[in-house]
């Protein structure tokens, strides 16, 4: 029973993610609904990153917010590689979180 | 041939962030699972079949809860609507004679952290205005893998390894969209606008709205950015 349904879930979020690349068709470049598809990614994003980066850890806000600012200033100030921006981050999320802890 | 394998070898390449965020994500799902005491392949199998992130979080709870059947679905559907958005603009990037196995194999590994690296990364806008198959199946199949064994190695860990610790590795995966929208944000007025709109309406939403949020918050970023009119940067961006 529990496979089924575990199963079901499988179904219903493929086909959410299989069927718009079966039926959308390439639409031309600066079509108005194609602007309105343009902004997705960036609206989807930026959704995603807040309020998620402060609920990442539920105990120590803090530490998402650190990660999150690290990254922007490393992305900002210098033309640090996305993997150096990554590990910097995450490095000072885990330092914030030790002296939480201790 | 070497053409494709080259194009596979640059998917692998810009997996790596992504699999870095997933290890621990997973790792941490695997142990949410048993502390939330599901069966080991019921916490595999969610990894495997559903493979999406925060919803398999919500149906780790709802299964262990016991709940419904039927409310389960209806939940999936509800929170997992996003995918289809999310499709739907990523297909615009997928060449229109791709193969319908190609397609679902790359539908099925179309998380939000591969939809983000195929859509923003610098390089992949300047070098190819349609991905090319091998590099997709390059960019979606490492994260896969990636999960299923860091799934399992959190089932066995269970018991084994304070939790407290991997909520702050987790944040590698917020580190990496932030890393990738801000380029897009440098003097773009309008990118700006659709950012900040759909991350204000996300965050005033997400006490009401819970895991729709995303869903309602991007459509309003995306409309709020329809207003803005910004030149430059249209000619850049498609």
């Amino acid at each position: 029973m529990t496979l089924l349904l575990i199963m079901g879930m499988g179904i219903i979020t493929f086909l959410f993610r299989f069927t718009p690349l079966l039926i959308t068709k390439k639409s031309e470049p600066r079509e108005k609904g194609s602007r309105l598809l343009d902004n997705l990614p960036l609206a989807v994003l930026s959704a995603l990153i807040i309020p998620g980066i402060f609920q990442v850890d539920a105990e120590t806000p803090f530490v998402g917010v650190v990660a999150g600012i690290v990254a922007v200033l490393l992305v900002l100030v210098k033309k640090v590689p996305l993997f150096g921006v990554i590990v910097v981050s995450v490095f000072g999320a885990i330092c914030v979180k030790l002296i939480y802890l201790f | 041939m070497t053409d494709k394998i080259r194009q596979v070898k640059r998917g692998f390449i810009d997996s790596v962030p992504i699999v870095i965020g997933y290890i621990p994500a997973s790792i941490t799902f695997g142990l949410v699972g048993k502390a939330l005491s599901l069966g080991n392949w019921e916490v595999f199998l969610l990894s495997a079949l559903v493979y999406a992130g925060a919803s398999q979080f919500i149906g780790a709870k709802l299964l262990a809860a016991g709940t419904a059947a039927p409310i389960i679905l209806l939940l999936t559907l509800i929170i997992n609507l996003r995918y289809f958005v999310i499709s739907m603009s990523f297909s615009q990037r997928l060449n229109r004679d791709t193969g319908s196995i190609f397609k679902g194999l790359i539908g099925f590994g179309l998380t939000e952290e591969v939809y983000a690296v195929s859509m923003m990364s610098e390089k992949n806008r300047r070098q190819v205005r349609n991905h090319s198959i091998p590099y997709l199946l390059g960019l979606a199949f490492p994260p896969y893998a990636v999960t299923l064994i860091a799934t399992y190695a959190g089932i066995l860990l269970a018991g084994y390894i304070p939790i407290s610790i991997l909520p702050a590795l987790n944040t590698s995966l917020y580190v990496l969209l932030i890393a990738l929208i801000i380029p897009q944000l440098l003097g773009s007025k309008r990118n700006i606008a659709i950012s900040i709109s759909a991350a204000i309406s996300s965050w005033l939403l997400d006490p009401y709205l819970g895991t729709s949020t995303v869903l309602v918050a991007m459509v309003i970023g995306a409309f709020v950015g329809n207003c803005i009119q910004d030149e430059k940067i249209r000619s850049e961006v498609v």
